[in-house]
């Protein structure tokens, strides 16, 4: 039998795989894997790969689940057949296809700067914390869900509720566009940072966020909206 | 179409005016809750003289209202019993109510909920006091001025209470001898009956003398001595009348 070359196959899975050498030093990681090592370091995957590996040569599944900003595992492959070299499959949680579910029912033309203010009016009103905004006020209107999009914030604001200072960050993000229908969109960035209160309930967030349209991000300090500014 | 004046100099509803200023452009709902009588209607109608009330107790009204209208103030939210009912979509509420009983579906009906602070918690109670002494003034048309005992002010049912207390101490603070004697033949008219009524009324007069007798002079000694009785004869009324 002819051997074959199955580094292509490897190097172009959607699923990282990263090859440690006993040290922990990369030996070999594929295209998803040079992605994936943009959010997160290499000794954290090399130290998932150790307490998951298996307990002599082999491979050994676990399922898990794993987050890294906008990446999210349901399970990783540890495999090795010598002393020298240990790798890493992390599989790829299945993305709902969210532009075709998205229900633009009760969007309408909203300025972001307005509807973000009345927010923090609100939230300052108990907020015994420093706020600093750092906004574009010409972000031009684009379609929003007012009320859902108000009561998202409501809730992530309460998260920083204990925090001594919270920062906004509300800008346009370049490079980046989003397709929806068919159609592409810029994306607006909100960033609040500060000191999370972790009882937060992620899935109600991701919840309203999912009803929003929006991509939500829960960082150890921030929490990262992505809005796509539908037109 | 009368003018209402909201009174308050308070940095907290002074941000609850802020926010509600600034969603008064969209689509949002709000809620506003606090206790009996701290003015939130009021406060509302200031804030939007124009636009259209409706009373969550009537339903098939509040409805119909709902229907026709993108902008609505509800107030007696507390009266709803199937909020599921509303539709909110596509419209701006603002709703009133003095008390939350489901606190969970509220929160996910109203994406802004503010609550109107009580009278006690308000820092800026010396302005509504200010107000209401100048108004029973001109009400009870009294010329001179009159030192208010703020302590024993009512706050109890907020704005209410407040005002009766004060119209109550300007009134018995301003009342006359000749008043009194009035007040108390009216009273004694109605009352006097059985074969006691001599001592069961003397009640009215040796009392109230007893009790500010010993507040102004503080000692029974002294007391005895304005009054003109034998001390042991006060002791046994101070005793009678359970008066330290």
């Amino acid at each position: 039998m002819t051997s074959i070359d199955f580094k292509f196959f490897i190097e172009n899975d959607s699923n990282p795989f990263i090859l440690f050498n006993n040290s922990g030093k990369i030996a070999y990681l594929n295209i998803s894997a040079e992605v994936l090592l943009g959010t997160c370091s290499s000794k954290e995957i090399f130290d998932i790969a150790l307490a998951h590996a298996p307990q002599t040569f082999g491979a050994k599944k676990s399922v898990l689940k794993l987050t890294f900003n906008s990446f999210e595992f349901y399970g990783i492959n540890v495999l090795y057949e010598n002393e020298e070299f240990i790798g890493i499959h992390l599989y790829n949680k299945p993305l709902k296809k969210p532009n075709e579910q998205i229900v633009l029912d009760g969007f309408t033309s909203t300025d972001i700067n307005l509807l973000l203010q009345a927010n923090i009016e609100l939230f300052n009103i108990d907020y015994k914390g420093k706020i600093a905004l750092l906004t574009d006020y010409d972000i031009p209107e684009f379609q929003m869900h007012q009320n859902n999009f108000s009561l998202l914030l409501r809730h992530i604001f309460s998260a920083f509720k204990e925090s001594e200072k919270l920062e906004i960050n509300l800008k346009i993000k370049l490079g980046e566009r989003v397709v929806i229908k068919n159609k592409n969109y810029s994306i607006i960035l909100l960033e609040l940072k500060g000191n999370l209160q972790k009882e937060q309930s992620q899935e109600l967030l991701r919840k309203l966020a999912d009803k929003n349209a929006i991509m939500l991000q829960t960082r150890e300090k921030a929490i990262v909206l992505e809005i796509p500014a539908i037109i | 179409m009368k003018t209402v004046q909201f009174l308050s100099n308070s940095i907290h509803i002074d941000k609850i005016s802020k926010g509600l200023n600034l969603t008064r452009s969209l689509f949002v709902s709000s809620l506003l809750t606090g206790e009996e009588h701290t003015g939130k209607k009021t406060f509302i109608r200031t804030l939007f003289p124009t636009a259209i009330y409706v009373d969550a107790s009537h339903e098939t009204e509040l409805l119909t209202a709902l229907e026709l209208n993108h902008e609505l103030i509800i107030y007696n939210f507390e009266k709803i019993v199937n909020l599921e009912k509303l539709d909110f979509e596509h419209k701006r509420i603002i709703a009133i109510a003095n008390s939350v009983k489901e606190p969970k579906k509220l929160s996910k009906t109203f994406a802004f909920i503010y609550k109107m602070p009580s009278l006690k918690e308000r820092e800026d109670l010396n302005l509504l006091i200010k107000h209401f002494q100048v108004e029973s003034k001109e009400a009870l048309m009294l010329n001179e001025d009159i030192q208010l005992d703020i302590e024993a002010l009512d706050l109890n049912q907020n704005i209410k209470s407040l005002k009766a207390s004060i119209y109550k101490q300007m009134l018995l603070k301003t009342i006359k001898k000749e008043e009194i004697k009035s007040l108390l033949y009216a009273y004694l008219f109605k009352e006097i009956e059985g074969n006691n009524a001599y001592r069961e009324h003397l009640t009215l007069y040796e009392e109230p003398l007893l009790k500010a007798g010993l507040k102004k002079y503080k000692s029974q000694l002294k007391l005895a001595g304005v009054l003109g009785l034998n001390r042991n004869t006060l002791r046994k009324k101070l005793q009678e009348y359970d008066i330290n």
